[in-house]
């Protein structure tokens, strides 16, 4: 190399410092227009605000009527003549597709198909069919859409409201309830943001557990609180005797004092929990006398719901409760109802059920429209999962049992952005597998918060490390069935 | 090299590092307005370049020896240094420029990168210009490797501002917008050419059409569009899920692969739906609206769709108003007056007040602080009168207004129609009256009025609805007085008192005032005339089941509701259980036989001893002997969950323990068919005599019948109080 031209290609320190400086320099300039590029971006995610919807709501409340146990959809709202045309023949195993069973029936060396023993007729505008056992839900079929293809991983009862009420089998995960109250907040402080309301049908029951209303881990301030089904809803609501409410204020005032001066000690965040919680129990002793006071419906609310509404505890008597619960701001309202679990003795026992809840699930939606309610409330009829279309056990001369059918069942939702008057998908003759429009839980989920106000992908908790959400990593929003 | 030419060629580095920066960047950059608006120098900049650095860089590799002269030497080389400059600011300028909206993303990508190329390019000339040896081959080759990227940048750069084809000759106007005219949708159209094709028009069409086929799809063609692009055809007729054409739509927004790529025109949900359901029923090119059935989905979808003005419905009402002061809604908001926005970004407000008993009138007046925000506002039962009308009209964006239950008696119901924008009054449970009510009609905007339980009658609300037909009035339920609900059956007023001392009264409670209770104890049903009415507590003597029902005038009777009451009785000095129970059902051993607690046949409770393996055995002792005549076993029946009557029910009596001998048998009647659950009483009259101890045991059946559904398997005995007499 040619001594010039070495020289050129010894550039000076000095030289090599200025062009340096001047380059960081423009990078840093640059940097300043373009904010993100370098350090981690600032999570979208985590500076979205808590307590307020994300984009404007169509439903502001949610009330669930849980039938659990399972009603069975051939029974409700999927009518299949194909299966009293095939009574008693073996379901084909072109249908079944290895598909696996319960411990119940998997041993059944037959499964003889077995159709409804209720009549069905054709309602409303969508021309839905609905089974002679539910007469007001079929009044009301105008105002509600029937999703017939709504279907489930899980085979057996706990896992399966589990899965529905917190997107996960498990149990380990926050509820429905809970991550709306985490996502929207009290829409009334003086009441909790998720109520649960529990009664008991005449049919067959499965249990329900705390865990299906758990804050998981969210804070516990998301917990669903049980109302009692007794006489008083809420338990220990009353001042002792003796106590009057200014001293009952004063005892308040002087615990939150020590429960702050506990919380800048530990910083537990459950100490603060404590002390919003204790507020509003203070507050709930105004509110709640003015919900549960019957005295203010008028005789046809009772003609409405059924005489069953003034006996606490029965289903009836939820609705109406859900009613004022929502009117009066509480965000979900989750009710379940016990005793679809028909393995048996169907023929007999699901007109009781039906008898339980049919008027009282209608007259809510009837009632929550004639306040103009309807359109910001968003009401769901159904259960964990479906039925067999084959009987399980044998099957006798006017009655039948069915087991847990996974793949297919049916479910109703109305008001608050649903497409009213409408029936989603399709399923086989059989009433077995989907065929058309299937709806996942996750999918439901999804629809639910985005009807809400809420984009099911960006409410998140992060938690051991990973972010959660109430779909987690699946769900689709599922436009038939909004307005 | 001068001082001048020194900061000069300093300035041009740098502004190549921050336009290399802004370039690599571009879709991170937040740029401050005036920064923005300094893109439009671009267009008047960009001519210098254009020119000057073509014509010198040209110059280049075509310089004569009379360039050596130094003096041109320099003078070639500050003109190349200052076009240089301009050449940076041109690009940067022109980076600014595309972050507003409205170009061609592709086009605008070669035409960013090939200015930015030019730019450096033209600063590398000169170094190597001015590094003296100005006869190198790279000095050569990067100004015509500049020329070139100046050339082509420019030609994407016309082709941006006054389309592509620009400098092309043909004079026929292309790349107008085929407008199809498309014949009104009926039933007999094709679904795809009235719904799917329109939407692929009007959002994929851009970039896959004749002349331009990104990936080699073209979809303006049908023919050329079914045999799909380089990745493979678009879907898979019936299977929407393994289609790619769904596939790349549903992909996260910044995954390469998403459709339409980022920053154009996106598919609304509705439109990815109507594409998945086309899909699934097959993607036939022909199928019209009426070979579906007029529920199915797909039909109703891609009719909404296809009939819509717009393909992108959006239903969200959006507000630019000025939001109100934080600071005000701050110190409004509390747990009985709630303000809270439409949504986080919105400035529109819903007030909602809670809890009648703390409400002030005040309250509603202090909102006018932020009653330009107010959209909705809910009084929902607050004792609010005809005054708190007055302050309402003051919220001119009011769309939504809840009086429902409120004081208000109507007077001054008109003055709502002031406002404006007003969609929806819910006026149920108030005393408002139809004339009233006429007057509100007249509120411009108004759809939906909620008169439920108001004085307007039924035919006030027919003539209303005539009147004012744009209007819903929604009148509610109406209870039909032909229909006879049926009362609920009679209560227990403590349900755990069904066991009782002596002295201790049985009492009956109903829900519903003014119902009468009628009952008997003699084992038959009850009726509604001639049964004894209930008046109060009442005593018993012996076991007894009571039956009561409820009537009423206009109320159909309730159904039996039956009561197993027992008298404590004799109670036993121990009890032990012979027999293990059934694990789930163990109570609390041989206490519970005992402890006046009754158990619920329908719910299985704890209160209950369950037998199945083995049979129910139970010894009871009576410290020095007690005289009896009877044994009562209070037992369930609850067919679905196996619980059966027992087969036989055995007593043995004695003094010793050892010996005993049978003093009492009974063989219950077997259910043939299935039945409600319920609680059963065995009476087993025992021969009198005085016993030191007795032993009892009930059988669970072996063998369920053939008619229940356990047909075969072995039955429960559940027991949970013996009584002795």
């Amino acid at each position: 190399m040619n001594e010039f031209n070495k020289f050129r290609l010894n550039h000076t320190r000095r030289h090599f410092l200025t062009r340096a400086g001047l380059g960081v320099g423009s990078i840093a300039l640059g940097s300043l227009l373009a904010p993100g590029i370098f350090g981690r971006k600032q999570d979208e995610l985590e500076s979205l605000p808590l307590g307020v919807a994300q984009f404007a709501p169509k439903a502001k409340r949610v009330i669930y009527l849980f039938q659990n146990g399972a009603p069975s959809q051939l029974e409700t709202f999927d009518y299949k003549p194909k299966l009293n045309e095939m009574m008693g023949q073996d379901l084909p195993a072109s249908i079944r597709n290895g598909q696996r069973l319960t411990g119940m029936t998997a041993n059944q060396d037959k499964f003889p198909l077995v159709g409804s023993a209720f009549e069905f007729k054709q309602h409303g505008q969508s021309g839905a069919w609905i089974s002679s056992m539910f007469p007001h839900m079929a009044s009301i079929v105008d105002d509600i859409c029937i999703i017939k293809t709504i279907h489930t991983e899980a085979i057996n009862h706990d896992p399966a409201l589990t899965f529905f009420q917190t997107g996960a089998q498990q149990g380990n995960r926050p509820s429905m309830g809970a991550w709306t109250s985490y996502g929207l907040g009290s829409e009334n402080k003086n009441l909790p943001a998720y109520c649960v309301l529990l009664s008991r049908g005449r049919g067959n029951g499965q249990g329900v557990y705390s865990k299906l209303w758990t804050n998981g881990f969210l804070d516990s301030v998301h917990q669903g609180v049980v109302f009692s089904s007794g006489e008083d809803p809420i338990l220990y609501l009353n001042n002792p005797d003796g106590q009057d409410r200014s001293s009952r204020r004063d005892m308040l005032d002087q615990l939150s004092k020590l429960n702050t001066m506990a919380f800048d000690q530990y910083g537990d965040p459950e100490i603060q929990s404590k002390i919003q919680q204790y507020e509003m129990s203070y507050r709930m002793q105004t509110a709640v006398p003015e919900l549960t006071d019957l005295s203010k419906e008028p005789d046809h609310i009772i003609r409405m719901y059924g005489p069953e509404c003034l006996v606490p505890g029965s289903y009836a008597a939820n609705c109406l409760l859900a009613r004022k619960l929502s009117e009066s701001g509480v965000r979900f309202v989750q009710l379940y109802h016990q005793g679809w679990d028909q393995h048996g003795n169907l023929v007999g026992e699901m007109p009781l059920q039906a008898q339980d809840v049919d008027r009282a699930s209608a007259a809510l939606v009837k009632d929550l429209k004639q306040r103009g309610l309807l359109d910001e409330t968003l009401v769901i009829w159904g259960g964990e999962f479906g039925r067999t279309n084959y009987c399980q056990g044998n099957l006798g001369k006017d009655n039948y049992g069915r087991d847990h059918h996974p793949k297919c069942f049916s479910i109703w939702m109305a008001g608050g952005g649903i497409k009213p008057g409408t029936v989603y998908g399709e399923t086989d003759e059989f009433g077995y597998n989907i065929v058309k429009d299937p709806v996942s839980v996750h999918d439901f989920h999804a629809t639910i918060q985005h009807l809400m106000g809420i984009d099911h992908e960006q409410l998140t908790y992060k938690h051991l490390g990973r972010r959660y959400r109430l779909t987690d990593v699946a769900g689709q929003l599922v436009p038939g069935i909004m307005a | 090299m001068s001082r001048f030419e020194r900061i000069l060629s300093n300035i041009v580095f740098s502004l190549c590092i921050l336009l290399l920066m802004a370039a690599l960047f571009r879709s991170q950059l937040e740029v401050p307005g005036w920064l923005q608006v300094s893109g439009r120098l671009h267009p008047v900049l960009l001519h210098f370049p254009s020119a000057l650095l073509l014509s010198m860089m040209l110059a280049i590799p075509f310089r004569g020896k009379w360039m050596n002269v130094t003096g041109l030497q320099v003078l070639f080389g500050r003109i190349l240094l200052l076009t240089s400059l301009v050449t940076v600011l041109t690009a940067l300028t022109g980076v600014f420029l595309s972050l507003g909206d409205g170009y061609d993303t592709d086009l605008l990508t070669r035409h960013m990168w090939l200015g930015t190329a030019t730019a450096l390019l033209s600063y590398v000339v000169w170094q190597l210009w001015s590094s003296e040896k100005t006869a190198s081959l790279w000095l050569n080759m990067t100004s015509i490797a500049g020329c070139f990227a100046l050339v082509v940048g420019s030609h994407f750069g016309g082709s941006l501002t006054h389309g592509a084809d620009f400098l092309s000759f043909s004079t026929e106007e292309t790349d107008v917008p085929e407008i199809i005219q498309r014949p009104p949708v009926t039933d007999s159209t094709a679904i795809y050419m009235a719904a799917v094709q329109p939407l692929l028009q009007a959002k994929c069409y851009v970039c896959h059409n004749e002349k331009k086929s990104k990936g080699g799809l073209i979809m303006s063609d049908i023919r050329k569009m079914l045999a799909g692009g380089k990745s493979g055809a678009m879907w898979v007729a019936g299977d929407p899920d393994n289609s790619m054409i769904i596939e790349r739509l549903r992909l996260d927004m910044e995954d390469r692969k998403h459709m339409p790529p980022k920053g154009k025109p996106q598919l609304t949900i509705e439109e990815i739906e109507l594409l998945h359901r086309w899909i699934a029923a097959g993607a036939d090119l022909e199928k019209p609206f009426n070979a579906l059935s007029e529920t199915d989905s797909l039909r109703t979808l891609a009719y909404s769709l296809a009939t819509s003005a717009t393909t992108a419905p959006n239903t969200a009402k959006s507000y630019d108003f000025d939001p109100a002061n934080p600071k005000d809604i701050a110190s409004l908001n509390s747990p009985f007056r709630v303000i809270y926005p439409v949504d986080y970004k919105s400035p529109a407000l819903s007030v909602a007040f809670f809890v009648a008993a703390e409400y002030k009138p005040n309250m509603l007046e202090e909102c006018r602080k932020i009653g330009d925000q107010i959209v909705s506002l809910k009084l929902t039962s607050m004792p609010a009168g005809d005054e708190a009308l007055n302050i309402i009209t003051g919220f001119n964006r009011l769309e939504v207004l809840d009086l429902n239950g409120t004081g208000i008696s109507g007077k001054g119901l008109e003055k709502l129609t002031k406002l404006e924008k007003l969609e929806q009054v819910t006026l149920s449970n108030t005393q408002v009256s139809t004339d009233q009510l006429e007057k509100l009609a007249k509120a411009t905007a108004l759809r939906k009025v909620y008169i439920w339980r108001t004085k307007a009658t039924e035919q006030d609300i027919t003539n209303l609805r005539k009147k004012f037909p744009g209007i819903s009035w929604e009148s509610g339920y109406q209870p039909d007085p032909a229909e006879q609900l049926k009362l609920t059956p009679p209560l227990a007023k403590d349900r755990d008192k069904l066991v009782l001392s002596k002295g201790e009264l049985f009492e009956l409670k109903h829900p519903m005032a003014g119902v009468t209770l009628r009952y008997t104890t003699d084992g038959t049903e009850p009726d509604s005339l001639n049964s004894p009415e209930y008046k109060g507590p009442i005593t018993i003597n012996g076991p007894t089941q009571l039956k009561v029902i409820a009537v009423m005038q206009g109320w159909a009777k309730s159904s039996v509701s039956n009561f197993s009451l027992f008298s404590r009785g004799i109670a036993p000095s121990a009890t032990y259980l012979l027999t293990q129970p059934g694990n789930r059902y163990k109570a609390l051993g041989s206490v519970s036989l005992s402890d006046g607690l009754k158990g619920d046949s329908r719910n299985v409770s704890l209160n209950w001893l369950g037998f199945r393996e083995v049979p129910f055995i139970g010894q009871f002792r009576f410290d020095g002997g007690q005289a009896l005549k009877r044994v009562t076993l209070s037992m369930a029946e609850n067919h679905g969950q196996y619980i059966m009557p027992p087969t036989l029910i055995t007593v043995w009596g004695g003094e010793d323990s050892a010996k005993l001998s049978i003093i009492g048998k009974l063989k219950p009647d077997k259910p043939v068919k299935e039945s409600p659950s319920m609680n059963r009483i065995f009476n087993v009259d025992i021969t009198p005599g005085q016993y030191k101890h007795v032993r009892i045991q009930a059988d669970p059946i072996g063998s369920l019948p053939a008619w229940h559904r356990g047909k075969g398997d072995k039955g429960w005995v559940f027991v949970d109080e013996v009584f002795f007499e």
